[in-house]
């Protein structure tokens, strides 16, 4: 019976991922990651004089940095050069055309953070006991953070990535796009709440936006005629924008990230089954104070609070057409930024600054693990790698709530090794998965997670996850590809 | 340590990432209408293209400006004047003072019989006690240049006085002021002795002393009053003081009323409206009293009122120089030039001004001395007329060597054959004067070719004489010389298309004198212009004729042109000329050197000719497409262009062409480029 359940299960988790067969998967290392490892009980040392209570000791990432890139249509090179800056050239983009679907995702996610509190040992003492029964702020970090997010239509790309030049005599239905992308800094609060029993860690968020984009259009067209004479300009948009303010004006928000444990008794046997990590990551409010907002074919209210627009305005196809000029007039010249102005006028761009509050982007997520193995029987070798000494298979469900970003389901295959003989490593942690969605449609990645001792720095790890195997050995076919790298130690 | 120095580098590697901005550009192709025209010959003033009404030809009229003179010399130079003044134009008030003399300070004994009747012996007294004067009301002390001190003596006694010696000193030093005797005084006469004060200094406190007194004894037994005696009246007249601490009365200063010369440049003006021009005053004085000066020009008026002013300058403070300036703008005044009274005296170039400064006396004394002044400058500056009526006087020009462009023919160069034309050199004059114009020589120069064709025309042996108009602004009279192939060599002149006029010429203002009696006139407008017309129907026959044009460019209005990769227009012409053309585009810098010539295709393009019937009538256009485009390796010579060389070569068939009003160029653009996106910065 409880085979039974168990094959019902991974049916279950098989059947999730082929439902979500094309999205990509968040880093799961991040979950693995960032999950502190709290020593509860001090080593017996005794001094003299007593020193005074001290903070728990913490494993915690000294420095970390993160990409994940994906979408379901643009390659590696693509998004790469979206993320990380660069020229795309023409072949580029016209190789990418014949991809493309009537509905198309991508979008980004880097992140670098850095502990800065502690950065010392702290001093295990007696007292600990009696200091570590209250929740107090254990580490303190910065991050930065850039993300983008765009759903789109082949049109959409096809005007934005091409232009209207190449498609004269087609009406390009744009259709409803959104594109989202934020920028910004945050300081971090670590909070230990050693009376919880489900809550392993807390932070706390302070961000500070330093970009903030949101692009909408619905039911856009552009008509270009065969030879260009006229152009015919219809739908609606509205973008918001913090272009243009100085640093600090952008926004500022708080956030909050927890970490907790559930444990559900495995039915019939009385045991406690495999506990379930589940949390939220930066879930909090971002305050825009000023944001420069064009729409068209939308209302809003009279006062300038708000980023929803109240409802919809009434919309005419705009033509443009050839400006009619006499000799005098095109002598002068002047024709040109009539004609700009015009159609700036007709379009009825509606300009502003509003101001208002958004959800932070935050990420869900829950991870189990499914099964694991102790082998029997180790081999005896005298120095390397060896044998794993524990097997491990987890399944992870991801979600980021930005434009692009879907369920992501990801089943991994770890394996942990103890070092033979002498080796500078003292354990050494190897997983594979396979991630279905979250930006991307599919990819295979590889985690690696060393760990030794460094003098000056203790028992360190050195974390690298490639994510998007395939993506990184061929950019220009394979889409969704990220790398991860991070420093841990005793803080 | 070592912890912290990896912290420091992942912190270099936080702070790169956060402050990075990265961009990321790529490029778009944009497509879009550009503008249409349609030229036609309608579209050009009718001045110089009119289409007539039998067959809807054009037939083409064209003046170009070959010369221009104006009469530089009518012009009110500055002038002005300055006067002075300093004390010896001032004077003091004339005043009298009374002194008693009674008879019991004559003898004290009288004082004893003062109100009894007696018998007055004779009596002779000598060297009276002085009695003081007061003259402050004359002044606090004066020396003076000339003046008179009346010194009357009354006699109010009962007897007659024989002799009186009177002494007048100052009370201060003793100096002698006037000594005199005076004699038979009858009872109750009174008698006046004139005392010259020239050189004299008198202070305010003065001793009056009776020398010697000599009476008759009384007919009989008179009342005796103590109290009577002689009156001694002090006057003082005609002071005009060399320094003087007095309180100067209100008088006069400066009074000046007079005709002013104006220099007109050799021209006799009667009358001159200004039409611009100003008159400045200076004042400056160091006298210690107010001044007011009363200025008016009775011969500039504006709008029926006289230019007048009443300038106050302040008093001067001790040691001090006070000043004022004034400044009147003469704009629009009408200045009458025939001088201050003109029924009189009818003169040229001089107006009528009066200039009166008045002191103001305060009732203060004031010192004055023989360094103050008063000084008065006024100027009249920069006095351009509006017109000016007079006798212009008499003047020659000659022009010398000189070229004068003739942009009729401006950037055409060709085989151009006219079917018929008419050429005329006119002289228009809107200057009041007679005159003639001696032509030395007329050549036409075509800069292409360097051909030179002198222009050899009999009429233009001759003077031109050039008769006035009337009086009326913009008013002229033309005199027009006609030259065809009859009397000239001008249809080679002309079919030379020339660009440039090489001409001499003499000109010359009223060769024959004042005939016009001062009735002459000039506007600040007026002058003398000779022009070369050409008219000639639009009809012609050519094989190739070039026009060039050269267009100054701005992109300045195109935002991001930096990031313009390549471009291309392509434009649509629909040509109902019977002329087809062919394109060359070529850019240029700012010191107009050719950098890039624009890529046409197809690069043997033609514009088609319209599609015309027998007669040259246009019936149907042709359309022709082509595109003007610049490269990506030509993009930087588009940024850095401040002109495009426009080289347009007109081809026909050698036959006779003749303009419709109905022909017409439409143009319809639009344009096609790549543009680099960038976003992310």
């Amino acid at each position: 019976m409880a085979n039974r359940i168990l094959r019902y299960k991974l049916l279950l988790c098989f059947f999730l991922m082929l439902v979500n067969l094309a999205k990509a998967s968040e880093d799961t290392a991040q979950v693995m990651g960032s999950l502190p490892i709290i020593e509860s009980k001090p080593v017996g040392v005794v001094l003299s004089p007593p020193l005074p209570p001290a903070k728990p000791t913490i494993y915690e990432d000294l420095f970390r940095y993160q990409l994940v890139t994906g979408s379901n249509v643009l390659p590696f090179s693509f998004m790469g050069k979206m993320a990380f800056g660069g020229y795309i050239t023409p072949a580029a983009t016209e190789s990418i055309e014949s991809h493309l679907k009537t509905q198309n995702r991508a979008g980004y996610m880097q992140s670098v953070g850095l502990v800065f509190y502690p950065l010392m040992h702290r001093f295990n003492a007696e007292q600990y006991k009696a200091a570590g029964k209250k929740a107090e702020i254990v580490s303190i970090g910065i991050r930065n953070i850039q993300m983008a997010g765009l759903t789109f239509s082949g049109d959409a790309f096809r005007l934005v990535f091409r232009g209207n030049g190449y498609y004269k005599g087609k009406t390009l239905d744009v259709g409803s796009n959104n594109f989202f992308a934020l920028g910004m800094n945050t300081v971090d609060f670590g909070v230990s709440v050693p009376k919880s029993k489900r809550i392993e860690k807390l932070y706390f968020s302070i961000a500070q936006v330093t970009q903030y984009n949101l692009l909408k259009t619905q039911d856009m067209s552009l008509y270009t005629s065969p030879i260009a004479d006229s152009v015919v300009i219809n739908g609606r948009f509205y973008s918001q924008s913090t272009a243009g303010l100085g640093f600090g004006q952008k926004g500022l928000g708080v956030m909050i990230t927890m970490d907790r444990t559930m444990r559900l008794s495995s039915s019939g046997s009385g045991r406690l089954a495999k506990p379930i990590y589940y949390g939220v990551r930066d879930l909090g409010l971002l305050f825009l104070p000023t944001l420069s907002v064009d729409s068209r074919g939308y209302s809003w209210d009279e006062n300038t609070g708000g980023l929803k627009p109240a409802g919809e305005s009434p919309i005419k196809s705009v033509t443009v057409t050839q400006a009619v000029v006499s000799a005098r007039d095109l002598q002068l010249g002047n024709w040109f930024t009539t004609q700009r102005d015009t159609l700036n006028s007709r379009l009825r761009v509606n300009s502003q600054k509003r101001s208002g509050t958004i959800i932070s982007p935050f990420t869900l997520y829950a991870q189990k693990e499914l099964f694991s193995i102790r082998p029997k029987e180790q081999t005896d070798t005298k120095k390397g790698l060896g044998q794993a000494f524990y097997q491990v298979m987890d399944l992870n469900f991801t979600y980021l709530n930005i434009p692009g970003y879907v369920l992501s389901t990801t089943l991994s295959w770890g394996s942990y090794y103890r070092p033979k003989g002498e080796q500078k490593w003292t354990s050494f942690y190897s997983e594979y998965y396979l991630g279905l969605g979250g930006f991307d449609t599919w990819n295979l990645g590889y985690k690696g997670l060393l760990r030794s001792n460094i003098i000056g720095m203790g028992q360190t790890s050195f974390m690298l996850d490639l994510r998007g195997l395939e993506a990184w050995l061929f950019p220009k076919r394979q889409h969704g590809a990220g790398i991860s790298f991070g420093v841990r130690c005793k803080l | 340590m070592r912890k912290s120095q990896i912290f420091t580098l992942f912190l270099s590697v936080v702070l790169f990432f956060s402050a990075c901005r990265r961009e990321v550009s790529w490029d778009n192709r944009v497509a879009a209408p550009l503008f249409k025209s349609t030229l036609s010959l309608g579209q050009i003033d009718s001045k110089y293209l009119d289409h007539t009404t039998a067959d809807s030809s054009y037939k083409l009229s064209y003046e170009n400006l070959v010369y221009t003179y104006r009469m530089a010399n009518v012009r009110a130079y500055d002038t002005g004047l300055t006067a002075s003044f300093t004390l010896k134009r001032l004077k003091l008030t004339d005043r009298s003072i009374v002194q008693k003399i009674t008879l019991g300070q004559i003898n004290p004994l009288f004082k004893l019989l003062d109100g009894q009747t007696a018998n007055i012996p004779e009596q002779n007294q000598g060297n009276l006690t002085p009695v003081d004067i007061d003259a402050s009301a004359f002044f606090e002390t004066a020396t003076l240049d000339s003046g008179f001190l009346d010194i009357s003596i009354s006699n109010n006694l009962p007897v007659k006085v024989k002799l009186v010696i009177f002494e007048l000193t100052n009370a201060g030093d003793n100096s002698e002021v006037a000594y005199d005797s005076f004699t038979n005084i009858p009872i109750g006469g009174k008698v006046t002795k004139r005392i010259d004060l020239k050189d004299k200094t008198v202070t305010k406190t003065l001793k009056g002393s009776i020398k010697q007194l000599v009476t008759e004894a009384s007919s009989g037994p008179v009342l005796i009053d103590a109290s009577k005696g002689v009156d001694l009246e002090l006057t003082v007249s005609r002071l005009h003081p060399r320094y003087a601490v007095a309180a100067f009365p209100t008088q006069n200063v400066i009074d000046q009323n007079e005709g002013l010369t104006v220099f007109m440049g050799g021209a006799e003006v009667k009358y001159f409206k200004a039409k611009a021009g100003n008159l400045k005053i200076k004042l400056a004085s160091t006298i210690q009293e107010d001044m007011t000066m009363l200025f008016e020009i009775p011969s500039a008026t504006k709008g029926g009122k006289v230019l007048s002013s009443v300038v106050k300058l302040p008093a001067a403070p001790p040691n001090g120089v006070s000043t004022r300036d004034e400044f009147f703008d003469l704009t629009d005044y009408l200045i009458d030039f025939r001088g201050k009274d003109p029924d009189v005296k009818d003169t040229v170039n001089t107006f009528h001004q009066i200039l009166v400064v008045r002191l103001d006396s305060s009732g203060r004394k004031v010192a004055i001395g023989l360094s103050d002044s008063i000084r008065i400058d006024y100027r009249m500056e920069s006095l351009i007329p509006d017109y000016a009526i007079g006798y212009m006087g008499q003047s020659l020009n000659q022009s010398g060597d000189q070229k004068a462009p003739f942009d009729l023919f401006k950037g055409l160069n060709g085989d151009l054959k006219f079917k018929d034309f008419k050429v005329s050199l006119i002289v228009r004059n809107s200057i009041g004067a007679e005159g003639r114009i001696k032509i030395r020589s007329l050549a036409g120069e075509n800069v292409f070719t360097k051909n030179s064709v002198k222009l050899s025309a009999m009429p233009l042996n001759n003077d031109i004489l050039i008769s006035a108009p009337p009086f009326k602004r913009d008013a002229f009279v033309e005199s027009e010389i006609v030259l065809d192939g009859t009397n000239s060599n001008i249809k080679s002149f002309i079919e030379n298309l020339p660009q440039m006029l090489d001409y001499n010429l003499d000109m010359e203002t009223n060769p024959n004198g004042n005939v016009n009696l001062y009735k002459d006139f000039v506007f600040d407008n007026s002058k003398v212009d000779v022009i070369m017309k050409v008219e000639f129907p639009a009809e012609f026959s050519l094989n190739q004729f070039v026009l060039r044009d050269t267009q100054s460019v701005d992109w300045t209005a195109i935002a991001g042109l930096d990031r313009i990769k390549s471009a291309k227009m392509d434009v649509r012409i629909k040509n109902s000329f019977p002329l087809g053309a062919k394109l060359q585009l070529m850019l240029l810098d700012e010191k107009e050197q050719g950098i890039a010539s624009l890529d046409i295709d197809p690069s043997n393009n033609v514009i088609e000719p319209g599609v015309v019937d027998a007669r040259g009538y246009p019936i149907a256009p042709s359309e022709t497409v082509f595109s003007i485009g610049i490269g990506r390796d030509k993009v930087d010579a588009l940024k850095k262009a401040k002109f495009i060389a426009i080289t347009t070569t007109l081809t026909g068939d050698g036959k006779t062409q003749k303009l419709y009003d109905n022909s017409s160029i439409g143009i319809s653009t639009t344009v096609d480029f790549e543009y680099e996106v960038r976003y992310g910065k």
